[in-house]
């Protein structure tokens, strides 16, 4: 008599497992949780087995916590401790089915490693929120809608206040042509800019635009 | 100035792209062995089946690690085939030994 004997001798099988790494950045540990679900042959009789196996083919479920234990870039060593159940669901009765639990050791070895940009995710990543509020000068910059112009009131009522009279477009150009400055450039001078006792055009408008973000999934980089 | 839902670490300028076998899409192959040990839920009056297992699995990372705490980490989908034998420890378990004997 070999060493593999009782009600049965023999069992294989296969499951699909999803597993979560819990990992920490620079951490030589990586602690997982998984489930699986999938497949077992044995030859475990019914009547060897009083009912525990009815079926040589049943369903196996495991739950199982391990921790992965970095030795390099490609080699790992893991420890496990779960549960595994087997059963045939009520196929075939009686249907005691048989719990186990258990550990395991072994090897993990990377086959194929990809990269990604490990900076960024740490401020995009999914469910990540954040409130932006840059200080603005020029209300030429703004975007168009709702908001952009709640601040440009703000910024109007601003410039009214500190006394100074809001010139037309065409005369901070014709102010930029006598000053030898292109038209682009002046361009980019708002509306809102006022002139000063100086003669030149500046803007004295400040406001914060407000905005607050929230990440709606991960970045793709590949 | 930004604010963020917690503190954000200083990034760099320059773009840190570094291999990482996490990173979504690499691939993994494992091979462990362990025993499972035959627990009686006290409706039992069979025998004990005591199992010595190997499993040989590939898996492959699903997403790239993500999250922030304890909770940081990626999700890995793995294959497993496994097979083994079922063993007794003599003597160990007394009576429920002897169940697989012919009835």
């Amino acid at each position: 008599m070999g060493f593999f004997h009782g009600p049965g001798s023999v069992e294989a099988g296969g499951t699909l497992i999803f597993r979560y790494n819990f990992i920490q950045p620079n951490a030589r540990v990586i602690p997982h949780m998984q489930i699986g679900a999938g497949g077992i042959y044995t030859d475990i009789g019914e009547r060897e087995s009083r009912g525990l196996v009815s079926l040589p083919v049943e369903f196996n479920l495991q739950g199982t916590g391990g921790l992965r234990f970095m030795l390099d870039n490609k080699w790992s060593l893991i420890l496990e401790a779960g549960y595994r159940h087997i059963s045939n669901g009520t196929i075939e009765l009686p249907n005691r089915g048989v719990d186990s639990v258990g550990g395991d050791v072994g090897l993990g070895f990377f086959l194929k490693s990809t990269s990604y940009d490990r900076s960024q995710p740490q401020l995009t990543t999914r469910g990540r929120w954040s409130l932006l509020a840059p200080h603005r000068k020029d209300f030429g910059v703004l975007p168009p809608g709702f908001l952009g112009a709640i601040v440009a009131h703000a910024g109007h009522r601003n410039a009214a206040a500190s006394g100074a009279t809001v010139p037309p477009r065409q005369e901070d150009n014709s102010a930029a042509r006598r000053e030898g400055r292109s038209s682009k450039t002046s361009s980019a001078i708002s509306p809102f800019s006022i002139r000063r006792k100086n003669n030149r055009p500046q803007s004295t408008t400040r406001s914060i635009l407000l905005r607050l973000g929230i990440m709606l999934n991960d970045p793709r980089w590949r | 100035m930004v604010f963020g839902g917690t503190e954000p670490p200083p990034v760099s300028p320059v773009k840190e792209s570094a291999s990482d076998v996490f990173a979504k899409g690499s691939h993994e192959f494992q091979n462990v062995a362990g025993v499972l040990y035959f627990f009686d839920r006290g409706d039992n009056d069979g025998p004990a089946i005591d199992l010595a297992v190997d499993s040989i699995r590939l898996g492959i990372m699903l997403s790239n690690p993500h999250g922030s705490g304890f909770f940081a980490g990626n999700w890995e989908f793995l294959g497993e085939v496994f097979g083994g034998g079922i063993f007794p420890w003599a003597g160990k378990r007394g009576s429920r030994r002897d169940a697989h004997l012919p009835l």
